[in-house]
């Protein structure tokens, strides 16, 4: 049944490599234009992230190197590849895509968006590089027995505190993207909804207060 | 839809097979596993928890022992389990029959558990253990669970009772550092994890493990008496 699970775990190739094979054919020669597209950029890192992770699975799953990764943080690792690397970075895309269509204005700071994309591509990276490495290292002490159980723990010290920075660069670019949505919501929507919503407010008190 | 009576056995036949591979082919396998005796000693395998133990299971569930730590040994050829003196034998579907939930544990920032009853039979290091880790493991990243433990006064204790802690210089005077019912339940809980009953599909190694003490020095185990670090009990007249 194990044997039967990791065969069905390295079939996962196949599909990977069609994702990566329509992915790299999809964008053969228009590598130029992710320079100032963000949604772009941010759809490229999160497929790259996809594929590193699924690699990573992949890898994981296989005997010799299941035997090391098992229990550490290794799988910690490539699962923060997958969510924050994968998902949330494709979903930044589409945020970054739809938003100005949908209210017909750019982004209010280009900068922040910036601040955003840099800032979670560098943290998910560190954090999920310390992730793996950390667990990597940790797998190979526990499975040396002259190595005191204490001492592999503490090996993953360092490790752990640079995942920790780098989930909180990823924090700190999210504050990025709220405080941009927080703009374009005072540009767009302060001047129209503002005065609809304290208009409700004010009429609901008044019924209110005419009843009482 | 060109292609519907294909596509919908299509997908009922992979369906049927993920659920056939991932459900019912363990549970036909190992799913009417029961307590059965063992030949060699007329022994029934596993015996239930005592009531506290089971109690003891809760609490170790609510505080989350399980992220941390792992009640699964490996087999030999996989991993160094056997030579830090987790356990004789890799673990199998029954010695996990009594338990609901079963904590396998997913990652190993603590030792493996599963046999942490046979290790460390001595129920005092375990109290130690869970009010200050340092005590017993220098270097541990183990959190102190304290709210486990009440501090009263040591004058409210019968002369001769032996539950406070010797924790000597460490506990303000005239206090005690007493275990709640929840510490008891947990410890009571951790002696009765064992597994290391010869099964049949998880035999001893032959000739079997006796280097117990050689291989305490690669676990965090330590001997079964309290280090020097841990003072006696304090007698009731110290204050």
């Amino acid at each position: 049944m194990i044997s039967c699970s990791i065969a069905a775990n390295g079939l996962l190739v196949v599909p990977l490599i069609c994702v990566a094979a329509n992915f790299h054919f999809t964008l053969e020669g228009q590598f130029h234009k992710v320079k100032g597209n963000l949604p772009l950029a941010f759809s490229v890192v999160g497929m790259v992230c996809f594929l590193l992770s699924s690699v990573l699975r992949v890898l994981d799953g296989v005997k010799p190197i299941s035997d090391v990764t098992r229990f550490t943080y290794f799988a910690a690792g490539h699962t923060h590849l997958a969510l924050y690397g994968f998902f949330a970075m494709a979903a930044f895309a589409g945020l970054y895509y739809i938003v100005p269509r949908l209210t017909q204005v750019p982004w209010p700071s280009a900068q922040m968006v910036r601040v955003h994309f840099y800032g979670s591509a560098l943290g998910i990276g560190l954090s999920a590089l310390a992730l793996v490495l950390g667990g990597l290292l940790q797998g190979f002490r526990l499975n040396n027995a002259a190595v005191s159980f204490v001492d592999v723990v503490r090996t993953t010290v360092p490790f752990i505190g640079i995942s920790t920075l780098g989930l909180f660069v990823t924090l700190v670019a999210q504050g990025a993207l709220a405080a941009n949505l927080a703009l374009l919501w005072r540009q767009q929507c302060a001047s129209c909804c503002v005065p609809v919503l304290t208009g409700w407010f004010t009429r609901s008190a008044a019924a209110a207060g005419g009843r009482g | 839809m060109n292609n519907g009576p294909l596509l919908f056995f299509g997908i009922l036949v992979t369906l049927a097979s993920s659920f056939w591979g991932l459900i019912l082919g363990p549970q036909l396998k190992i799913g009417r596993q029961e307590i059965r005796m063992i030949e060699a000693t007329g022994a029934l395998y596993p015996t239930p928890r005592p009531g506290l133990a089971q109690k003891g299971a809760e609490v170790y569930r609510s505080l989350g022992c399980a992220e941390c730590h792992t009640q699964q040994v490996r087999p030999r050829e996989s991993a160094t389990d056997f030579a830090r003196g987790w356990g004789q034998r890799r673990t199998v579907g029954q010695d996990y029959l009594h338990d609901y939930p079963i904590f396998l544990g997913s990652q190993r920032i603590g030792p493996d558990l599963a046999n942490i009853g046979r290790r460390q039979t001595n129920a005092l290091h375990h109290l130690l253990h869970l009010y200050d880790p340092q005590l017993v493991t220098p270097g541990s990243m183990m959190p102190r669970y304290p709210f486990l433990f009440e501090k009263r006064k040591a004058a409210a204790r019968k002369a001769g009772g032996s539950e406070a802690l010797p924790l000597g210089a460490k506990v303000e005077p005239g206090y005690e550092i007493v275990p709640r019912p929840e510490a008891d339940a947990l410890v009571a809980y951790l002696l009765s994890l064992q597994a290391e009953t010869p099964l049949f599909e998880a035999p001893l190694p032959l000739p079997p493990t006796k280097a117990e003490p050689a291989q305490a020095e690669s676990t965090n185990a330590v001997p079964a008496t309290p280090t020097n670090e841990v003072a006696a009990p304090v007698p009731p007249s110290a204050k």
